[in-house]
């Protein structure tokens, strides 16, 4: 028998709206291709949550994609990014259990779009950061306006990066475990109101 | 011929015998999964896809890697692991879930960063 002991495994929440640039941002950051999985849904009160929102459209599994990192040989990184659509939004519960935080991708073109990641951060106290994707060049918005637009606390991190820009994916991902590690030694999630 | 999940001839919880809890807690979607031992020691009937895992599990593989790869649910995923674990073939590794809520620890999350930097 093998003596040797699995990884410890973390995980980072790739949020935000459909099409801002997650699964760019998860491909971009993985030394795997990125996955793909169906993750059921598990309890009773998911299956109401939808039921309320969208009764016509229970569905039972959703596709999810994930990528891989290893941090050394003892510690892996998954990042699992969330479904976008707002009717799966109950899969977040399963994914946000015990993760490190959330990386909540932004597009200043569509901003509305990450609000529902961002509530839902702020709801489950998940440590986030607002990451604002400028594939498309320069972003509408300066920092200042964006944090005016989410009202997100003073401490969470705003950053423009390039989802396709593997320095700016991991200076992104650093600012989250920072943040989480900020919210870890007390510092709050959310403003205190 | 193989059977491949599109022509699967049995329902997926067939796998598990109809249980959707493996014997013991629930693994979360990110623990990480090795073969430390034989899957066919404990005399339990064991269906071909655990030895799939068990073999997928040579290298360390977490639980939403081995669903996709070897495209089976989740669900049975999570029961077949729990199985194979119970059975001593599989050792699952540590996930932040059992400190706390959402918070993980201020160690594992100053190992973390440490890591994210050096990469």
């Amino acid at each position: 028998m093998r003596s040797e002991l699995p990884p410890v495994a973390l995980k980072v929440l790739v949020a935000g709206g459909f099409g801002v640039g997650k699964t760019t941002t998860v491909g971009t950051i993985s030394e795997i291709e990125p996955l793909r999985t169906e993750a059921a849904i598990t309890d009773l009160a998911a299956i109401a949550d939808v039921s309320a929102t969208a009764p016509d459209k229970v569905h039972t599994t959703v596709a999810l994609d994930f990528g891989r990192m290893t941090i050394d040989d003892t510690l892996v990184l998954y990042l699992f990014g969330t479904p976008g659509q707002d009717r799966f939004s109950f899969m977040w519960d399963e994914i946000a259990r015990g993760a490190v935080g959330a990386l909540v991708i932004a597009d200043t073109q569509r901003l509305a779009c990450s609000f529902p990641a961002i509530d839902y951060c702020e709801r489950r106290r998940v440590p986030f950061v607002i990451a604002v994707n400028c594939f498309e060049g320069a972003p509408l918005h300066d920092e200042a306006a964006v944090r005016e637009a989410t009202a997100v606390a003073a401490g969470v991190p705003i950053l423009f990066f390039d989802a396709r820009e593997q320095n700016l994916v991991k200076l992104v991902l650093t600012a989250l475990v920072e943040r989480a590690l900020a919210c870890a030694r007390g510092e709050p999630v959310v403003r205190a109101s | 011929m193989t059977a491949t999940p599109s022509t699967r001839l049995c329902r997926p919880y067939v796998l598990t015998g109809g249980r959707t809890r493996g014997r013991g807690v629930d693994i979360p979607l990110e623990a990480v999964a090795l073969t430390v031992g034989p899957a066919w020691e404990s005399g339990r009937r064991v269906p071909p896809e655990a030895f799939d895992i068990a073999e997928l599990c040579n290298r360390p593989c977490s639980v939403a890697e081995i669903a996709s790869r070897l495209e089976l649910p989740v669900g049975v995923v999570r029961v077949l692991v729990a199985d194979l674990a119970a059975d001593h073939a599989l050792r699952i590794g540590a996930t932040a879930q059992a400190d706390a809520p959402t918070i993980v620890s201020v160690a594992l999350l100053e190992r973390l960063l440490a890591g994210v930097r050096a990469l």
